[in-house]
């Protein structure tokens, strides 16, 4: 990983990134490991999250109470629950519910964030206020934006994806005015600045493709970031209501039992190190290959 | 340098207002009545219209606002719903709290990570450096709420060596210094991670530089040319990282403090938020990011210091 930075730091190597056909850039992803391994580790978790009702063994919301907190065996192949839920089939649905609202959160965060990128970074008369804006927004470290905005909404699983979004979208804003200063620059913005072209059609066609590479990459470090955070919420309690089998929950029910039953919570830990580690090796691979500056 | 001093100097209060602004409107956005909720739901319209007339609710909202400000520079953040009393001591002890275990957890992760950094940097591709970093993966990736179990059943519960959570009498004292280690560890546990990284890659970078091959022909000592020459070089991207880092620590203070029952600021901010007590959430969450602006502006300074060819 560290040697492909160092190489592709050098200039020449840089300008042929650039002019790279789409061909050549997907040879170079499929000779990244970190690339190839993290894409393979999120797509396991997709499928899994597609085909919850072929894999799961049991009914993840069916309680009984004679299983209640039963160690790992054929049937319950991670165990039972604090009230008897199988504990595999309710992590393999937690993939339905962690993953789509993450991305939920991510959306909000690019669009909003886009949005503000684009805008500070083209027309410098709204640069400063938009950019004071976010400095107020980021001044909130870490989670703490998207707690004071979960206080303000009220809990639950919706109002905490709005909340991690919003608490991401600053960040967003920044960097992509920061693409954008330097996009402007180019001789191609320039040239069509002087061949008439609008300011919207500047924006829309000679920008913002350009700063597609810089939001990929990113969005994968940010996803590792944003599953966390909303997991985080829910084990804190403030975010996912049960029954609701999000992963951080899952975590958070079996805290109470870690002493006599350590599967409840041991278990759903997994699948949230496969999602966050895939996406933390394809967002570094992704941008030792499409983005050596970022 | 002196510009820029000024400038971070003129921006601070105009940000603060900014994040006072915010605050002001968590309780004003919320859907909660102040004075319903303390005089309790059940309240005759008169007590209501008492409490709303003492909290000063039915004042405009730009008289609000003035009162909350003046409020906050006299150290006044109002009155719990829940205790229905003021929160100013309540919330010093809790500030307090989180400072020490924020210092706690920042020391060590900085004296842990650098050497380990430089190892693995100095080892590159041998099986320290192939251990340094898979363990430091790992740190990022598993939830270190979990892990802060994990450790609590380890070490408090089965081998019986640390209290189990709370604090200590005195923050000094052996007893006290024994109820912050768990969760100054914990806490510190992903800086140490990433900066540890980050220091690897800093450093492999400056080691390739011909500036290191000519102290090395000079004859230096390895000694020297890694720590005064390739580190000090490497420092400059640790010092902002670990300063942003150390905004992380104070969000990641909220989930540890739970865990360890350690009664600072993010315990107090997330049962704030559990019983809808909008003061305490109101008055935590801004002294977090007040402390968040002061490090970002300590760091800006260490960063002109550390390479005076920076200028701004």
């Amino acid at each position: 990983m560290e040697e492909n930075t160092a190489y592709s730091n050098l200039p020449e190597q840089n300008s042929l990134i650039k002019r790279d056909s789409g061909w050549r850039i997907l040879k170079k992803l499929c000779r990244n490991k970190s690339v190839i391994v993290g894409a393979v580790l999120i797509f396991i978790i997709i499928f899994i999250a597609i085909f919850a009702p072929v894999l799961a063994p049991n009914d993840p919301y069916e309680t009984n109470a004679v299983l209640a907190k039963k160690g790992p065996d054929k049937a319950y192949p991670f165990g039972c629950d604090e009230v008897g839920r199988c504990v595999l089939s309710r992590m393999i649905y937690g993939a339905r519910v962690t993953i789509p609202y993450s991305v939920l959160a991510l959306l909000i965060a690019v669009v909003i964030g886009l949005f503000f990128g684009l805008i500070s970074g083209y027309y410098s008369f709204l640069d400063n206020s938009i950019m004071r804006l976010m400095d107020v927004l980021m001044a909130f470290p870490g989670m703490l934006l998207a707690i004071a905005i979960i206080a303000t909404l009220g809990q639950g699983l919706i109002n905490v994806t709005i909340a991690v979004g919003l608490g991401t979208m600053p960040a967003y804003a920044r960097l992509i005015r920061g693409a954008v200063l330097s996009l402007k620059k180019m001789p191609y913005v320039e040239a069509s600045i002087s061949a008439g072209a609008s300011d919207f059609r500047i924006i829309i066609r000679h920008i913002l493709p350009n700063c597609v590479p810089t939001i990929i990459v990113y969005s994968m470090l940010e996803m590792a970031w944003i599953i966390m955070s909303i997991s985080t919420l829910s084990f804190l309690g403030i975010g996912v209501t049960p029954p609701i089998p999000e992963w951080g929950a899952l975590i958070s029910s079996g805290k109470n039992f870690i002493m006599s039953a350590p599967h409840i919570s041991g278990f759903p830990v997994i699948f949230i190190l496969v999602t966050v580690t895939g996406f933390n090796l394809l967002g570094d691979g992704l941008r030792d290959v499409l983005d050596p500056r970022l | 340098m002196k510009k820029y001093l000024f400038k971070r100097v003129v921006q601070l209060p105009v940000i603060l207002l900014g994040v006072i602004i915010i605050t002001f409107l968590i309780v004003q956005l919320s859907p909660v009545d102040p004075a319903v909720k303390l005089a309790g739901a059940s309240a005759r319209p008169e007590v209501i219209e008492a409490y709303r007339e003492s909290l000063g609710l039915n004042k405009s909202l730009w008289e609000q606002f003035w009162n909350y400000l003046i409020g906050i520079f006299d150290w006044d953040f109002g009155m719990s719903f829940s205790r229905k009393m003021p929160i100013t001591t309540e919330l010093k002890t809790a500030l307090i709290n989180t400072v020490y275990l924020v210092i706690f957890a920042r020391i060590w992760s900085i004296l842990a990570a650098i050497p380990l950094g430089v190892i693995s940097a100095v080892k590159q591709n041998t099986w320290i450096d192939k251990a340094c970093m898979g363990l430091s993966l790992v740190g990022i990736s598993v939830p270190n709420f979990w892990l802060a179990l994990m450790l609590m059943k380890i070490v408090c519960v089965d081998l019986k060596l640390l209290p189990l959570s709370g604090m200590g009498t005195s923050f000094f004292s052996w007893n006290g210094m024994k109820h912050a280690i768990l969760p100054a560890i914990m806490l510190g546990l992903p800086q140490m991670a990433s900066i540890a990284r980050i220091t690897r890659s800093e450093m492999l970078e400056v080691l390739r530089q011909d500036f290191i091959r000519a102290t090395k022909a000079k004859g230096l000592s390895k000694r020297v040319v890694l720590l005064r020459h390739a580190l000090k070089n490497a420092s400059l991207k640790l010092v902002t990282v670990i300063g942003t880092q150390t905004g992380y620590m104070l969000s990641g203070s909220v989930v540890i403090e739970n865990i360890f029952a350690w009664p600072g600021l993010g315990r107090y901010s997330i049962q704030g938020i559990l019983s809808s007590d909008y003061p305490v959430i109101q008055a935590s969450i801004l002294l977090f990011a007040v402390m968040f602006l002061i490090v970002n502006l300590i760091v800006d300074l260490t960063y002109s210091y550390i390479d005076p060819r920076i200028k701004y």
